[in-house]
């Protein structure tokens, strides 16, 4: 599956959690696409790019409840009618879209009630109103409410956390989250300080032998479900 | 709960401990909770299958 990260932010060096976001989007089959950067917009370009992805994101810092403007200018520009729905064709249809959001705001206070009184979903519906008209299959918004904030342990979970919204299989179950460690595992662990392959074979074979064990006690249960129906 | 579980939940922590890599480090970290997981979801379906196998409205 290839990812795109639409990027937005007009100062992207200065922003801590853009930095740190651009660190984990290093992957493999992941595009990091800052638009701000674009010296112009080369609208078949970029509906090229569109297309060669499985999952789209968009990924901005919110500013009075919206994109910056510069992800706003190239949506104008590359989300036109007939790309989007017009000719017919459904050029994005079955792709996934997903947003990445950061606030400064504790997201306790996007809420009815909260000193917001708004929700993100709420806030996003514009961008999900656009994934509808594509036929796109809208993923659970990801939002990082004061980064700054966050300790170590919260920075490092954070990171994990944005590798798999971008490369993991929806929906965020544990039987996708078992599958994303393991592959992930398999690929990272040469990496590994102090440790031998042996050792690494061992943990990752383990942890499948676990992931089978669950799913061997799932069908022993739906059997002796069938038997109670029978 | 089960010994195997708890063995790997410690491999992995103690393997993490040792990555100098702040990314290795978060990822074996994150591992370590879907092992967690694991070893909850195990105990549950294991008392599931206990308790229906123990229903007396099927003797």
């Amino acid at each position: 599956m290839k990812t795109l990260v639409v990027v937005s932010h007009p100062e992207i060096n200065n922003s801590q959690t853009q930095q740190f976001l651009l660190q984990g989007a290093k992957l493999q089959d992941v595009t990091w696409h800052h638009v701000e950067e674009l010296e112009e917009i080369d609208v078949e370009k970029e509906q090229a790019l569109l297309m060669a992805n499985d999952r789209i994101i968009f990924q901005f810092p919110l500013y009075w409840y919206a994109a910056p403007a510069g992800l706003k200018n190239w949506e104008d520009k590359v989300l036109t009618r007939n790309f989007v729905y017009g000719d017919g064709d459904d050029n994005l249809g079955d792709k996934e879209f997903g947003i990445v959001v950061s606030t400064g705001m504790p997201l306790k206070e996007f809420q009815r009630g909260g000193s917001e009184n708004i929700t993100i979903d709420e806030i996003m519906a514009p961008y999900f109103a656009i994934a509808d008209r594509a036929k796109m299959k809208i993923l659970p918004t990801f939002t990082i409410a004061q980064f700054q904030y966050l300790n170590d342990q919260e920075q490092m979970q954070l990171l994990i956390d944005y590798q798999r919204f971008l490369t993991q299989e929806y929906p965020d179950t544990l039987a996708h989250r078992q599958e994303w460690f393991e592959q992930e595992f398999a690929d990272r662990f040469k990496n590994f300080d102090e440790t031998t392959c042996t050792e690494c074979e061992t943990i990752l074979n383990t942890f499948i032998q676990q992931k089978e064990d669950i799913d061997q006690l799932k069908s022993t249960i739906s059997l002796i479900k069938q038997g109670e129906d029978e | 709960m089960d010994d195997t579980g708890l063995w790997l939940s410690k491999q992995i922590e103690t393997l993490s401990d040792k990555q100098k890599a702040y990314e290795n480090r978060a990822f074996l970290v994150a591992m370590n909770k879907v092992v967690n997981e694991q070893n909850k979801r195990l105990e549950q379906l294991k008392g599931e299958v206990d308790g229906r196998l123990w229903n007396h409205e099927q003797w």
